[in-house]
């Protein structure tokens, strides 16, 4: 059996890019990778429904959304509806938020973690929403799809959650093995406003 | 002498502006604003393309995308761009444009000799010519006529233009922006409503900028830039130049391609050429337009032959004379315009011939004041010239033809009359229904949420066009909830300009009855003649004659042609138009090329690229790599150049079977299942017994089809209470969810259980071979003694504080394990693993030796489970348990999936020393009369060279193979001439017993 003097291990990002420098970086448009996160997928068990929300809602402080396509979030916290029983809540990495969570519904749900399978990207700018429309058919007109606003869809063609941060700006989050063909489909729709 | 027929002053077209550009190696000069047709006409350069069939000599129809023959090749290298239509293509700086079809030059071209043998060459003559002998077909035929029906020539090299595609979604989509189409666009746009306006020209404006009208006093030009400036200013309101609604399509799906840089000769750095449009609009308008039809005359497609609209637009719009001695000829009030724009222009009109025997009054005496003759009663029988028209012969249309009166002129404008550009409308399902008063098509009943407006719809007069747009915008947006407020209310008004009043000809009588060459379809080079054969041949529906004579098939539509050849059908079968109906219109109303549906999705971005958290691992190591559906999986690692599949391979099964070594296993499919009844749930799915399993423990499992068939594979895990963990099949992991999401939400809602997928959180890394519990023990920090953690134990672990998951189970048929790490630790952890090995000589091993070892072991995996076989024939039939209700249970009972005679999964042996077996080949019992499928007893299935063995082994499916064992039978690949006597054999080749993997 080993000796027990090893050091924290140190998380890996699929897009070995240093945390916070962007991608795509100019006038009107960013496109940079979300810190290392934490990513907790909650999904309540039969006729549980109610209470896992009022109990996340509660251990977070966030309300926990109960329609579809709302994200409410605070602070670094978003809390998504992800379906008819259940949520993720995606803050930037805290180790105590699963047992946290799992305190919170005991139970009346499964916890399950996802930090490590999901990779986030952020876009922002006054062009953000144009690079939305070439590589998604929702519409993200601002009378529809708004702040606090998310969805479950194909984005260049790969599974992706939107959340809508503010009026300018959208983070996306896809599975840790297409994260870099993500990014690339992403980059090559930003090329028409990076101007050199 | 550079642009000699340019006018004096006007058009829309920038004179400070010149360009320079080459036509067939020439150097010409235009301005900014002009179109490749427009520029060589003020050259003087009206010869611009040779037919597709006979090779005559073909000028400029039209000035819009409807032009039949002004095809050319465009750019050169990579963004050569053939079939090209000069009447559309904006003039750039540096623009090289070179003619098709011709040989050895446009003025000259030997295969007009086919002018001459055109009787050989009538409708359907591929059909009748070509015929013998066989051997001729394509040594002989095929290529004569590939040369001599060419069009361009495409670019050999890769595209290096970006294209792209783009989403949007409005109240309202307005296609064209003529004067209906800016009057809806203004009247829903004031209403708040989404408006998306898309035109094909670089301007909006549409007939407004090629005629001289007048709308609120103003002239139309500048009505329609005023316009422009307005609804671009709005937050509501697209404005879509160089964009054509191509494609209508089911809910009201529109297609659109925007050409964003087709008008420059390189795009700029970044920038897309073209880019494809999705609109899902709640409402179309088609504000489309209209297209002028020729009249059908002798030797009417030679060049100074134009459309009497497409002449006012060369002269209003670009500022070019088509001509210096014109005649007009018309069935109709519209194209006296063009005698008085020609006039204006300071070009000579010889005559107006008007084909009714009484023209309008008020318009005779407006001809009359400026002393052009109006001929009534008699149209263009011929015209004659070589390369240009030179002279007409007018012919009566009361078929008095015997003395035909001779014009000497260098331009024809010629109007039949006017077909709505039903093509959309056509598109979205409905069925276009014909006008007498207007001798066309109008749009029918809608089927979809459209309207038609303005002369798309037949309505030809300019007050109509703007009073129909704007009720159609005002219209679409109450339909989306929008409130109209008064102010919305105000039409623009236009200048009257009298009426249409056209009485159809369909063909003019030709001088003294001789036989003219009358071309329908330029294109095509579709006459007059041949759809008159087509219908004595008996080809007399419009769906056959356009088949027969490929009418209205060419790159144009048919868009000038496809109403004249109705008409002349009509006339054979003795039918009036309506009862021989029309073709239905398919997308793109104008061709699109392929680059910009493919968009950024070409080479290596055709699909998403999965990769494992060990993959930068595996590039820094040499891997060679196969693609596993998305997934890039590592398939074998060279050591030293030089190294073979075979050589790797065999390296890495032997140190694994001898030492130990990792293998990526993170494709494999992986779902986390809690609640109070998943062993239950899992016991439903499973074919196995699940209600036992206890916490620390994996099962393997088999899963079947509802109808019975055997679906995947895999081992399922008891975490801890009402916890279990799901591994699949790499291929199957997202079906197995959706089937599992099905069964629980549709037939079992009532089990409380939840599921997710968990593949993306963990890194599988197995560790096999009869050293892996050494190495493991030096790295974690949990006893597993064979006591402690024996065959298909799983418990948690850590190794340098990354805490993961420990299974005992083993693919390989060695005593394994394989190791789940969360996956930003997953290269991390591979890494460790091989550090600690090193000194024990650990290795990494790919898909091909997991693949050999598995053959092996006799594991069926995808080539074996591949929808046809069930659980028995897999030899895992055993596991089934009886006593309880499993999905598929019941159809795997049915007597065709139990009754002898089926392929079971066996082994096979070569016995040819140094032969190994293929993929693919048959098993027969005697390969010597193989003469047919029949024959066939099965096939094999996946092989591989066994290091273990030291022969070439294989798994297959044969026919009561089971009971086979021992027996001798030939694996044969006919196609390579192959064939390899083999031993019949049990599938498990090493270890039958299992010892290796409790040890």
């Amino acid at each position: 059996m080993p000796n027990s003097t090893q050091t924290a291990p140190v998380r890996v990002s699929p897009l070995l890019v240093i945390n916070r420098e962007a991608i795509v970086d100019c006038q009107g448009l960013r496109l940079e990778q979300r810190p290392t996160l934490t990513a907790i997928q909650v999904l309540a068990f039969a006729k549980q429904f109610d209470g896992v929300a009022k109990a996340i809602t509660k251990a977070l402080g966030v309300e926990c959304p109960t329609k579809p396509g709302v994200c409410n979030s605070k602070d670094s916290i978003q809390v998504t509806w992800t379906g008819p029983n259940n949520w993720i809540v995606i803050c930037e990495e805290d180790d105590s938020l699963l047992a946290k969570l799992k305190m919170a519904v005991g139970k009346k749900a499964a916890v399950v973690d996802q930090s490590h399978g999901r990779c986030g990207i952020r876009l922002s700018g006054v062009h953000a929403r144009s690079v939305m429309a070439k590589n998604c058919a929702l519409d993200f007109h601002p009378d529809f799809f708004k702040a606090g606003n998310s969805a479950l869809t194909s984005v260049a063609h790969m599974n992706a959650l939107i959340i809508q941060v503010d009026d300018e700006s959208y983070d996306l989050f896809v599975a840790r093995s297409l994260a870099r063909s993500f990014v690339h489909a992403i980059e090559h729709s930003c090329a028409e406003f990076a101007k050199a | 002498m550079t642009q000699q027929f340019r006018t004096a002053a006007g058009g829309l077209i920038d004179r400070s502006r010149p360009i320079t550009f080459q036509f067939d190696g020439k150097t010409y000069q235009g301005f900014h604003g002009d179109t490749l047709a427009s520029a060589l006409i003020a050259n003087g350069q009206h010869l611009i393309a040779r037919s597709f069939k006979y090779h005559r000599p073909r000028g400029f129809m039209t000035a819009g995308s409807e032009d039949p023959n002004a095809i050319v090749q465009l750019r050169t290298g990579s963004r050569k761009e053939p079939n090209t239509r000069a009447t559309t293509i904006e003039l750039f700086d540096g623009l090289e444009a070179n003619s098709q079809n011709r040989w050895p030059s446009l003025a000259f071209d030997a295969m007009a000799i086919n002018n001459v043998f055109s009787p050989l060459l009538s409708a359907g003559f591929y059909y009748k010519t070509f015929m013998w002998p066989v051997s001729f077909w394509t040594s002989v035929y095929e290529v004569f006529i590939r040369k001599a029906a060419g069009l361009g020539v495409a670019a050999t090299e890769a595209d290096p233009d970006h294209y792209e595609q783009c989403h949007e979604h409005c109240d309202l989509l307005i296609a064209g922006a003529g004067p209906a189409g800016i009057a809806a666009a203004l009247a829903a746009a004031a209403t708040g409503a989404r408006v998306v306006i898309a035109d094909e020209h670089p301007l909006i404006g549409g007939s407004l900028n090629s005629e001289r009208l007048t709308i609120d006093g103003k002239s139309g030009v500048e009505w329609a830039a005023e316009q422009m400036e307005i609804l671009s200013k709005m937050d509501n309101v697209r404005v879509m130049t160089r964009t054509t609604v191509f494609g209508y399509y089911d809910h009201n799906t529109m297609a659109a391609i925007e050409k964003v840089n087709d008008h420059v000769a390189i795009p700029a750095a970044g920038q897309v050429r073209q880019r494809m449009w999705t609109i899902y609009p709640k409402r179309v308008v088609i504000a489309a337009g209209a297209t002028e039809r020729p009249l059908t005359f002798g030797n009417n497609d030679k060049p100074g032959i134009m459309l009497a609209s497409a002449v006012r637009t060369y002269i209003n719009q670009y500022g070019v004379k088509p001509g210096t001695r014109a005649i007009v000829t018309t069935n109709n009030n519209d194209a006296y315009r063009t005698a008085f724009d020609l006039h204006n222009a300071g070009v000579q009109v010889l005559a107006v011939v008007d084909s009714r025997p009484n023209p309008d009054e008020h318009l005779a005496a407006q001809l009359a004041a400026i002393s052009i003759r109006l001929i009534t009663g008699k149209t263009v029988g011929s015209a004659e010239g070589r390369q240009h028209v030179a002279y007409v012969q007018l012919v009566s249309t009361d078929g008095h033809t015997s003395d035909p009166e001779r014009i000497d002129c260098d331009l024809i404008a010629s109007s039949g009359g006017w077909n709505p550009n039903v093509h959309l409308h056509s598109q979205s399902g409905a069925k276009p229904v014909y006008e007498d008063s207007i001798a066309s098509f109008i749009p029918g009943i809608s089927r979809q949420d459209e309207s038609s407006v303005g002369a798309a719809k037949g309505s030809f007069h300019l007050q109509d066009c703007l009073d129909q747009g704007h009720a159609a915008g005002v219209d679409a947006a109450k339909m989306a909830g929008f409130k109209v407020k008064p102010k919305a209310k105000k039409v623009a008004t236009a200048k009257d300009e009298g009426t249409y009043a056209i009485e159809a000809l369909w063909v003019s009588p030709t001088p003294h009855n001789k036989s003219y060459k009358q071309f329908i379809d330029q294109q095509n080079d579709v006459k007059v003649s041949d759809v008159e054969l087509a219908a004595q041949e008996g080809y007399d529906s419009v769906e056959l004659l356009k088949r027969y004579t490929t009418q209205g098939m060419a790159t144009d539509q048919g868009k000038t042609s496809n109403v004249n050849a109705l008409a002349v059908l009509a006339g054979q079968r003795g039918d009036p138009v309506p009862e021989v109906g029309t073709t239905t219109f398919r997308p793109p109303y104008v061709p699109v090329a392929l680059g910009v549906f493919a968009g950024h999705t070409v080479g290596n971005d055709f699909m998403p690229i999965r990769r494992t958290a060990i993959h930068d691992w595996n590039v820094k190591n040499n891997a060679v790599f196969i693609e596993a559906g998305l997934w890039l999986r590592a398939r074998y690692y060279p050591q030293k150049v030089g190294d073979t599949l075979d050589d790797c391979y065999i390296r890495e099964t032997n140190n694994t079977r001898g030492n130990v070594a990792l293998v990526d296993v993170t494709t494999l499919g992986k779902i986390d299942i809690q609640g109070p009844d998943a062993p239950e749930f899992l016991n439903r799915l499973y074919i196995n017994n699940w209600l036992k399993l206890p916490v620390g423990r994996a099962r393997y499992g088999a899963m079947l089809r509802e109808d019975g068939m055997a679906f995947d594979d895999g081992t399922t895990s008891h975490l801890s209470e009402n916890h279990f963990f799901m591994t699949t099949t790499t291929a199957n992991a997202a079906p197995v969810l959706s089937h599992m999401e099905y069964y629980h939400q549709t037939v079992w809602p009532e089990l409380d259980v939840v599921f997710c997928s968990v593949t993306e959180q963990w890194t599988g890394i197995a560790i096999a071979g009869p050293n892996s519990r050494k190495l493991l023990e030096k790295v974690l920090d949990i006893d597993i003694s064979n006591e402690a953690f024996p065959f298909m134990a799983v418990g948690e672990c850590k190794m340098n504080n990354i805490t993961g998951r420990l299974f005992r189970i083993s693919f390989s048929g060695e005593l394994a394990y394989e190791l789940n790490v969360p996956a930003d630790f997953g290269e991390q952890a591979w890494t460790e693993l091989l550090e600690a090995g090193k000194e024990m000589n650990v290795s990494s091993y790919g898909t091909e030796a997991l693949g050999t070892m598995r053959i092996e072991k006799g594991h069926v995996a995808g080539s074996e489970l591949d929808g046809r076989t069930t659980v028995k024939d897999l030899g895992l039939e055993g596991m089934a348990n009886r006593n309880k209700h499993f999905i598929g249970k019941h159809n795997s009972q049915r007597p065709g999936l139990l009754e002898e005679g089926r392929l079971q999964v066996v082994g096979f042996k070569s016995l040819e020393s140094g032969r190994n077996l293929r993929i693919g080949a048959h098993l027969v019992d005697d390969s010597i009369k193989l003469d047919s499928v029949s024959q066939s007893q099965g096939h094999i299935t996946t092989t591989t060279y066994s290091p273990s063995l030291g022969c070439g082994i294989a798994l297959g499916l044969l026919k009561d193979g089971a009971s086979r064992h021992g027996q001798q039978i030939d694996a044969v690949f006919p196609l390579d001439d192959e064939k390899v006597r083999v031993e019949i054999c049990h599938p498990v080749f090493i270890d039958p017993k299992g010892e290796l993997v409790r040890a």
